[in-house]
């Protein structure tokens, strides 16, 4: 228990980003680059902060937060769904970095650039595990059905997928909702945990430690972006003597997983795991491996 | 009103050059380079480095600068962006590869500078490199030699390069390469080198930009790149993917509604402009203020082949 209460803040935060990372993680998977919900994070962060602080109950602001975000993810989707590629990536990013600047020019509302201050906690580490079950559950029960097959299906071919009779855009605006709602919710979160919010955070430091969340882990399941989260938060704890040198130490993590595991390490374990059972299988009745076949 | 105009020139020929090189391997490799911000940064930061230990010319240290950062773009292209392309199967894979790695190569490049330099910024002293007012005007109007500089190297950098790309036979395979780089290799261009090659004159332009803008403003910082990337983005969605003459236009129209906020109006939201023009010109005419093509960025029409052509192309 002694270990628990000396880390537990880093635990809470580890909890807040595993959210963080599904939320990207859930575009990601569909094949779209957005990273929107980074800037529904700040607002959520800021929404939880200034709610808690005028004394609403701790429920009340996190299904506020949460519908409200996944409204206006739905809204902005819909004109944000005609733009393809880059420029989506492009568009979004600006979004997130809009924010902040936005932010620091609120005047007392929303404290300036130092942000806002002495936040009363209002919500327990129990249930932020419970939150994130939920969450996680929810994901994986979207991503083992129906429109979890749709997006890998429309991330492997687009017009084949419309050609079967999938409502591509209405697709987009879904999965733009959901990694709102999970942005807000993770940052609402945030904004009644640690007693501070400041626009300060957000920028492109942040936008790396997500992405490398989601992209660590591996962006084709919920199960990537959690232990992205945690392998991220957790890292500079294990590895002390990086220190200064954390985000470099990102940065190449980032590059190396791209250059040799695209699909993560969710990914090279499977690839890993299925060429053991083949090996085995091979070993006992004689047949030709895979690779064998496949020549 | 002079002294306007002569800020947003100076302002704007960093833009322009900046613009010109994040839209450069946008439209011809398909990469969204997070990184480009890291290279300026690096270019300033060559810049003090070798204004503290040396006393050499400014022209010697331009182009020397400039090479030093198209080197690093080489690199990161041979190392990265290269095998990176050759592994992906779609166009969308391979610009989602890329543009994660250039967020690290951003992130590491930043990293090591913001340790050297203990994340202070680095002040360039005018003496170093001779930076002096120009004696026009009298006391109303402010105009270093450093500003004339810019402007005349932007302006004629960007009408020699839209000539290269245009009337060369580099530039042929350039624009052909942007289109369809396989057909390409089979018609005798080798794409790789080419992409090489642009990606050294893209990290070149970012780190002339970078040099020219730190001796500006005499300040030398690790994030000094990450503001310079958004308004790039705002100067090529005013200008469109690939097109020089809307970067030229973009970048000095952005500098020039900059400057008037900073002086007219609320000078904490200059950084907001950009963003609001991205997001107003995407959401109300999202193929640019001086894009042809309708169907450049929009995902409904045409089957994936055109699409996949017409989103990245280079024009003048």
């Amino acid at each position: 228990m002694g270990y628990f209460t000396q880390n537990e803040v880093l635990f809470q935060q580890t909890l807040v980003y595993m959210i963080l990372a599904i939320s990207i993680q859930v575009v990601l998977r569909s094949g779209v680059v957005s990273l929107a919900s980074i800037g529904f994070y700040t607002l959520g962060a800021y929404a939880g902060a200034i709610l808690s602080k005028d004394g609403w109950p701790s429920l009340a602001i996190l299904v506020l937060v949460t519908l409200v975000s996944g409204l206006v993810g739905y809204a902005f989707g819909r004109p944000l769904a005609r733009l393809r590629g880059l420029y989506l990536a492009m568009a979004t990013l600006a979004f997130d970095l809009v924010i902040p600047i936005l932010l620091s020019n609120g005047g007392s509302f929303t404290g300036g650039s130092l942000g806002l201050y002495g936040i009363p906690v209002s919500i327990s580490t129990g249930a932020l595990v419970l939150i994130v079950v939920v969450v996680i559950y929810v994901v994986s029960q979207i991503e083992r059905g129906w429109m979890g097959r749709v997006s890998l299906a429309l991330r492997s071919d687009e017009d084949l997928a419309r050609s079967m009779g999938i409502r591509v855009s209405r697709e987009r605006y879904l999965s733009f909702a959901i990694s709102a709602a999970l942005g807000g919710l993770a940052g609402s979160l945030n904004g009644m945990l640690f007693r501070a919010v400041s626009p300060s955070g957000i920028g492109f430091g942040l936008i790396t430690l997500v992405l490398a969340m989601a992209i660590i882990g591996g962006r084709d399941s919920w199960l990537g972006a959690i232990i992205g989260a945690y392998l991220v938060t957790w890292l500079p704890q294990w590895l002390g003597f990086i220190g200064l040198y954390q985000n470099l130490f990102f940065g190449l993590i980032l590059v190396a997983v791209m250059l040799f595991f695209p699909d993560g390490l969710l990914g090279a374990a499977r690839l890993g795991v299925s060429s053991l059972r083949r090996r085995q299988i091979a070993g006992r009745e004689q047949i030709p491996t895979g690779r064998q076949m496949a020549t | 009103m002079i002294q306007v105009i002569a800020d947003s020139l100076a302002l704007g020929s960093v833009y322009v050059l900046f613009s010109l090189g994040l839209s450069l391997s946008w439209s011809v490799l398909g990469l969204l380079n997070l990184a480009h911000g890291a290279q300026f940064m690096l270019g300033a930061y060559f810049a003090f480095l070798v204004g503290e230990h040396f006393h050499v010319s400014l022209l010697i240290v331009l182009p020397l600068v400039v090479v030093a950062v198209a080197l690093t773009s080489v690199i990161a292209d041979l190392l990265v962006y290269r095998r990176l392309r050759i592994r992906a199967g779609t166009p969308a894979e391979s610009e989602l590869a890329m543009l994660v790695a250039s967020i690290g190569l951003a992130a590491v490049a930043e990293t090591i500078v913001q340790n050297a330099t203990s994340g202070n910024s680095e002040f360039i002293p005018s003496s170093v490199y001779g930076v002096r007012t120009l004696s026009t005007g009298g006391s109303v109007l402010h105009i270093t030699n450093i500003q004339v500089l810019m402007t005349i190297v932007t302006i004629a950098l960007t009408i020699a390069f839209a000539a290269v790309v245009k009337w060369t036979r580099f530039g042929r395979a350039m624009r052909a390469a942007a289109v369809d780089p396989a057909t390409c290799e089979l018609l005798g261009v080798n794409a790789n080198r080419l992409f090489s090659v642009t990606m050294a004159i893209s990290g070149g332009m970012a780190g002339l930009a970078g040099v020219l803008l730190g001796i500006y403003l005499s300040n030398v910082s690790f994030q000094m790149g990450d503001p310079l990337i958004t308004k790039a983005f705002a100067v090529i969605v005013i200008g469109g993917v690939g097109s020089i003459a809307g970067a030229a236009i973009g970048g000095y129209v952005l500098a020039l509604a900059e400057t008037l906020v900073v002086i007219y109006g609320p000078a904490s939201y200059q950084d907001a402009i950009s963003f609001a023009l991205i997001i107003i010109v995407l959401l109300v005419r999202p193929t640019g203020l001086f894009a042809q093509r309708r169907w450049q960025r929009s995902l409904w029409d045409t089957s994936r082949r055109t699409r996949s052509c017409s989103s990245r192309r280079l024009c003048t």
